[in-house]
C-alpha cells in the first residue's frame, strides 16, 4: 500500500491536514519544484497531488518523467487564489480531446 | 523535390520504400483506432470527476476560510496537529498500446466519523468538522479521478503523436516518394525513346550507304 501524499501552500495545507492525509508545505515555486522530484523518487508515495499552479511550472524533462511511470500518480489540485473559479479544468480536457480525436489540419503539398 | 538519380535500381529501391511506407501507415492507422476505443468511453466519466473535484475544491476552501476567520488561525493550527493517520491505496499498472497506464486497485475510505479524526470532538466547533470532511471529500474524489484522469490524459497524447505520425506518412512522405518514382520512370522512358530514335537514325544512315555503295 502506498500513501497517498498532497503537496501544497501553507494556506491550503491547513485544511488537508485536517483531513488526515501526508501533507508538505511549499512557499514558492523553487521548492515546489525540489519537493515533487523527491517525492516522486520516494518508495512510498502512491498518489501525489500538487497545486495546479505548481504543477504547471515544472520543465519537459520532469513532466515526461511523470507521465512514463506507474507510481505514483501525479494530480493537480484545481486550488485557487481567488476562490469561486470553475471550469478551467474542463476546459483543459476539452483541448486534450479535441486535439486527440478531433482533425488535424495538414497542408497538402501540390 | 529531392535530387534523384533516373536508374532502374533506384526506382524499384523507392518502390520498395513505397511498399514500406504504406505498410507503416497500416499498422499506425490501426493503432490509432485501437487507442480511440480505449479513450471515447472515458471521456465522459473523467469530466464529470474533473468538474466535481474542481466544485468541492473551490467549496472546501471557501469553508476553511470562513473557519479559519471565525476560530482563528490557532484553533485550527492545533486541530491539524492532532489529527493522525495516513490515506493508503494500492497501485498496479497497465499498458494500453506501449503506453504506461496507473491503475488503483483498491483505497482506504478518506472520510471518517468526527470520531475517528484524531482530535476532541468537544474542543472544537462544528465548523471545523465541516471544513474537514470537506478536505476528506476532496481527497475521496480525487483518488477516484486520479487514474482514470491520468489513463485520459497519456491516452490522448499518444493518439496525438500517433496522428502527426499518420499524416506525416500519408501527406508528405508517401506523395513524395510517388512523386520520384513518376519522375525516375518518365527519365527512364525518355531515355529509351532517345535510344530508339538513335538506333533507327543509323540503321538509316547504314543502308543509304549500302544503296550508295
Amino acid at each position: 500500500m502506498y500513501k497517498v501524499v498532497v503537496l501544497t501552500d501553507p494556506d491550503t495545507a491547513l485544511g488537508f491536514r485536517l483531513a488526515g492525509v501526508d501533507v508538505y508545505v511549499v512557499e514558492d515555486n523553487e521548492e515546489a519544484k525540489r519537493e515533487i522530484s523527491r517525492l516522486i523518487e520516494d518508495d512510498r508515495t502512491g498518489i501525489l497531488a500538487v497545486n495546479e499552479s505548481f504543477l504547471s511550472l515544472i520543465d519537459d524533462r520532469m513532466r515526461n518523467k511523470i507521465e512514463s511511470i506507474y507510481k505514483p500518480i501525479v494530480v493537480s489540485l484545481p486550488v485557487r487564489e481567488k476562490i469561486g473559479a470553475v471550469g478551467e479544468r474542463k476546459a483543459f480536457l476539452a483541448r486534450l480531446v479535441h486535439r486527440a480525436v478531433g482533425f488535424d489540419v495538414t497542408l497538402r503539398r501540390e | 523535390m529531392e535530387k534523384v538519380k533516373a536508374t532502374r535500381s533506384e526506382l524499384l529501391f523507392r518502390k520498395q520504400q513505397i511498399r514500406l511506407a504504406n505498410q507503416g501507415l497500416e499498422l499506425l492507422k490501426k493503432k490509432r483506432d485501437a487507442l480511440l476505443r480505449e479513450f471515447l468511453p472515458i471521456i465522459d466519466e473523467t469530466m464529470r470527476l474533473s468538474l466535481r473535484l474542481e466544485r468541492a475544491t473551490a467549496d472546501a476552501q471557501a469553508a476553511l476560510a470562513y473557519t479559519e476567520a471565525v476560530e482563528g488561525r490557532m484553533v485550527l493550527q492545533s486541530v491539524s496537529l492532532a489529527t493522525k493517520g495516513e490515506i493508503l491505496v494500492d497501485i498496479t499498472g497497465t499498458h494500453v498500446m506501449g503506453v504506461p497506464i496507473p491503475v488503483i486497485r483498491k483505497a482506504e475510505a478518506p472520510v471518517k466519523t468526527e470520531l475517528e479524526r484524531g482530535y476532541s470532538i468537544t474542543g472544537v466547533s462544528a465548523r471545523v468538522d465541516q471544513t474537514a470532511r470537506k478536505f476528506e471529500e476532496i481527497i475521496d474524489i480525487m483518488i477516484q479521478s486520479a487514474d482514470i484522469e491520468t489513463r485520459l490524459r497519456r491516452l490522448g497524447e499518444e493518439l496525438q503523436k500517433t496522428n502527426r505520425r499518420v499524416n506525416a506518412l500519408e501527406n508528405i512522405v508517401i506523395p513524395e516518394l510517388q512523386e520520384q518514382v513518376k519522375f525516375i520512370f518518365n527519365a527512364l522512358d525518355e531515355r529509351a525513346r532517345e535510344d530508339h530514335f538513335r538506333l533507327k537514325k543509323v540503321k538509316k544512315k547504314i543502308l543509304e550507304k549500302s544503296h550508295r555503295g
